[in-house]
């Protein structure tokens, strides 16, 4: 790997990332505008990525098509619809009427399609995991059952105590867990990033 | 009129802590370069990547990697680092074992460090010519979108191993259900508090929470990463122990939580 792969980025990360910190903590002359115009740079360097990753889409899906594979029929339609946005969003513009009617017909009940399927996957994946199969699943089985039944209605009516276990559950037992996994990710973060902070943790850049 | 340089107000705790906690950090790495590194406990989600990717050779399949939906210049940057760096192992695992292996990502960021990632793994194995550029596939930096496109990838590309690592939004439980579904032996790991349920539930094996960040650790065994993470130990005693003071002080009527408010 030349010097310039090797060294360059982590210079580049270093010197952002000490740029943006230093602006967190430390009121000096300049210094939040100094961050500001880094983090717009980034904005514009992630726009011109967009453009690579748009060639990437056309790419591998006209590939598909040319190439006649499986399901390429989807790769059509990909590539109609993406000239179609992209078409009506630079004669029309983004804030247009007919980008707008675009996107409210055919993305918005397409992604709320996807997302209703989680009620689906929910269930599946409840049923696996509601298996008591150990003293752990066990557990996880009675205290989902309890948490479930708890916010019935019907639960207060038989005995308020259903709710207070519930709460009990919720609030405490759940609330601590969480917050455990919550400080070891902050505290992983910040491991993470210091490595890369000073290039100790260079495998994102392919060195092995 | 010449304004002094100082530290913000109400940040001061915050900016104290950070460098007691990097130089922490700083020492335990230093001590393991010296010699003194820390022994590592097993995790069976790590070790089952080389089964998954094996299982995936011998039934002729092929291997998908998520980094999640997290994209490089968001706050989960550090999720999808943290599985990225897992990436250099699992492609020349993938490349020494001739299998095909396809990346989708979310992040328009991500993907060229993705292909860049793959194609050098690919060439130091001596096999470039394994490595296809169509199977790094930039498909949406919307979840939603993100999750149906690595759904199709699963269930039309005869995944046999489905490496999901990173943080995820909602999608993460749709792609663990698909990879169970199509019978993919799944290892997955977020940071992502609300999807690590789905993720232990969904996932033949599992990474929770901050492991994703030792996994780069466990792979290499480097002392660098290997004394970060016995810093980081240290740090969540030390974490554990003031909370337990700061309870204690507080039914004395000493409030800890202003000292962490300078």
């Amino acid at each position: 790997m030349s010097l310039y792969k090797s060294q360059g980025p982590i210079v580049v990360a270093f010197l952002t990332a000490i740029i943006v910190i230093t602006s967190n903590f430390i009121d000096a002359p300049g210094l939040s505008q100094i961050s500001s115009d880094v983090k717009n740079f980034g904005a514009i360097i992630a726009g011109f990525a967009l453009f690579v990753g748009l060639i990437g889409i056309v790419q591998s899906h006209a590939n598909n098509v040319t190439r006649k594979k499986p399901l390429w029929q989807y790769s059509v339609l990909l590539l109609a619809v993406l000239a179609l946005f992209l078409g009506v969003g630079l004669i029309y513009g983004n804030q247009s009427s007919q980008f707008k009617w675009i996107y409210d017909t055919i993305y918005g009940p397409l992604t709320a399609t996807t997302y209703s399927l989680l009620a689906f996957w929910v269930c599946s994946a409840a049923y696996r995991a509601f298996k008591p199969r150990s003293m752990e699943s066990a557990i996880l089985v009675v205290c989902g059952l309890l948490v479930f039944f708890g916010v019935q209605p019907i639960a207060s009516v038989i005995s308020p105590a259903f709710n207070s276990i519930q709460a009990f559950i919720m609030n405490v037992l759940n609330v601590a867990g969480t917050r455990g996994i919550v400080i070891g990710v902050g505290l992983g973060i910040l491991g993470f990033g210091l490595r890369v902070l000073v290039g100790w943790e260079r495998s994102w850049m392919g060195a092995d | 009129m010449i304004k002094m340089v100082g530290l913000i107000s109400g940040k001061i705790s915050d900016f104290v802590v950070l460098i007691i906690f990097w130089a922490t950090l700083i020492y335990f790495i230093r001590r393991s370069m010296a010699g003194k590194l820390p022994n590592l406990r097993r995790l069976p989600a790590i070790d089952a990547i080389d089964e998954a990717l094996g299982r995936a050779s011998e039934m002729g399949k092929t291997v998908l990697f998520s980094h999640g939906t997290g994209t490089l210049e968001s706050s989960e940057a550090a999720g999808s680092l943290a599985a990225i760096a897992a990436l250099p192992y699992i492609a020349r695992k993938c490349a020494q074992l001739e299998l095909q292996l396809f990346l989708p990502t979310g992040s328009h960021t991500a993907y060229n460090v993705l292909s860049e990632v793959a194609r050098e793994a690919y060439q130091l194995e001596g096999k470039p010519e394994l490595f296809n550029q169509n199977n790094v596939q930039y498909l949406s930096s919307v979840s939603r979108a993100y999750s149906a496109g690595v759904m199709s990838t699963l269930m039309t590309q005869n995944v046999g191993a489905a490496i999901m690592l990173g943080s995820y939004h909602h999608a993460g439980l749709m792609l663990v259900e698909t990879a169970n579904r199509v019978g993919a032996l799944a290892v997955g790991g977020t940071d992502s508090t609300a999807q690590i349920p789905w993720f232990v539930a969904g996932c033949d094996y599992a990474l929770i929470g901050e492991e994703i960040y030792a996994l780069g650790a466990y792979i290499s065994k480097d002392p660098i990463s290997v004394g970060g993470l016995a810093g980081l130990d240290i740090l969540k005693a030390v974490i554990l122990a003031i909370m337990a003071l700061g309870v204690v002080l507080f039914q004395v009527g000493v409030d800890l939580s202003k000292w962490f408010t300078v």
